[in-house]
């Protein structure tokens, strides 16, 4: 009935023990078809573990080059990799866990202009961005495309997540519109503990696995965050509102924007 | 004094308060950019002012990124970056009289 070979059921054989995800949940991941927008800090977790989780189809989307800096926290690059692209970094990382999964790698940042088009070949997306323009893009894009997504944010010590569903809370029921350039620091800026973005990027594959395999219950309409020098974690429930610009009864979102980025980056 | 749920522990506050005025006691960094919710229900930033509190209000501060108490400008983070660098190598030695340390808020 499920074609998997004598390899696969070794290599997935902690996940078919699970009751709640068996072979049939096995192969609901690998039917699954995931975009990772970012290769970096968050993306690079969520990749690997989608990687051995042995989702079908991950789409990576990243225009940058693997930079020194970036090893103290984007695992899916090494030292050799520097200068590398970021997109075939992650593909040949992916591949060399699980040799099954089949990488789309896109060497472009994603705008306005291309998300719809990257986003509707895929079932779930996961937000593995460091700026706002791009997160309220992607929420948008998703939002207009009926696609489910992660949404995630690291910052020093601390992380944020949450998952969308049509029909639920959506990041613009929460932040109506991103803040001026300059105004919220970035990573680049303020600096974050490597492992955040472990502690955030693994969350946020665990939803999608979840996702992907109907178990558990989903963050929708629920904000999770969590400062790590307390280890104090809060699920805020957020509820979807009629007055949202783009989920809302009277959207007045109908195209999407690319808002002006932040200027500020330290080592441009 | 009345007793609301603030980001989920409890908080004696004066009444009459309106959101505005619980921004500014919570010393919330960016007044701006926070988000609120009260009672699971988004308050637009135009009401912050004029929207009064009560007993037994749960309020929820959302910041962008999860980030948001900290006072502390970008170009003073530049500025500090610019200085550490050479502290950082010359890390237990004295120069000029001064001895550099290691200090958790030292390094960005």
């Amino acid at each position: 009935m499920f074609d998997f070979t004598e390899e696969e059921l070794n290599r997935y054989s902690r996940h078919i023990l699970l009751q709640d995800v068996g072979v049939e949940g096995q192969e609901k991941i690998r039917e699954g078809k995931v975009l990772v927008i970012g290769a970096g800090g968050l993306g690079a977790p969520v990749a690997m573990y989608l990687a051995a989780a042995g989702v079908g189809t991950i789409g990576i989307v990243d225009g940058d080059v693997v930079d020194l800096s970036n090893l103290q926290r984007q695992i899916i690059h090494t030292t050799p990799d520097v200068d590398k692209w970021k997109v075939e970094s992650a593909k040949e990382t992916i591949n060399a866990i699980n040799p099954h999964v089949k990488v789309n790698t896109y060497r472009d940042f994603l705008v306005a202009d291309n998300a719809l088009d990257i986003v509707k070949e895929y079932d779930f997306v996961v937000d593995g961005t460091d700026n706002f323009p791009v997160k309220f893009l992607i929420n948008d894009a998703c939002v207009m495309a009926g696609k489910p997504f992660s949404h995630g944010g690291i910052l020093r010590f601390e992380g944020q997540t949450f998952t969308h569903v049509p029909g639920t809370a959506c990041y613009r029921c929460m932040f109506k519109t991103p803040p001026p350039p300059g105004a919220v620091p970035t990573c680049s800026q303020a600096g974050v503990l490597g492992a955040i973005a472990g502690m955030l990027g693994t969350i946020q594959a665990a939803e999608t696995l979840k996702y992907l395999t109907g178990v558990g219950e989903l963050l929708t309409n629920k904000l999770l965050t969590f400062n790590a020098k307390t280890m104090d974690f809060r699920k805020i429930n957020v509820k979807k509102t009629d007055r949202c610009p783009i989920c809302g009864t009277n959207p007045t979102i109908t195209e999407l924007i690319d808002y002006e980025q932040a200027a500020c980056d330290l080592h441009k | 004094m009345a007793k609301l749920i603030v980001n989920g522990e409890d908080q004696e506050v004066q009444l009459p308060a309106t959101v505005a005025d619980l921004i500014q006691q919570n010393n919330v960094a960016q007044p701006d950019m926070v988000s609120v919710q009260v009672n699971e229900e988004f308050v637009d930033r135009e009401d912050f002012a004029t929207l009064q509190l009560n007993e037994g209000d749960t309020v929820d501060f959302l910041y962008f990124m999860g980030g948001g108490q900290d006072k502390e400008s970008i170009e003073y983070r530049f500025g500090r970056l610019g200085v550490q660098c050479s502290a950082g190598r010359s890390r237990g030695t004295k120069t000029n009289g001064q001895t550099f340390s290691t200090k958790e808020d030292s390094y960005v």
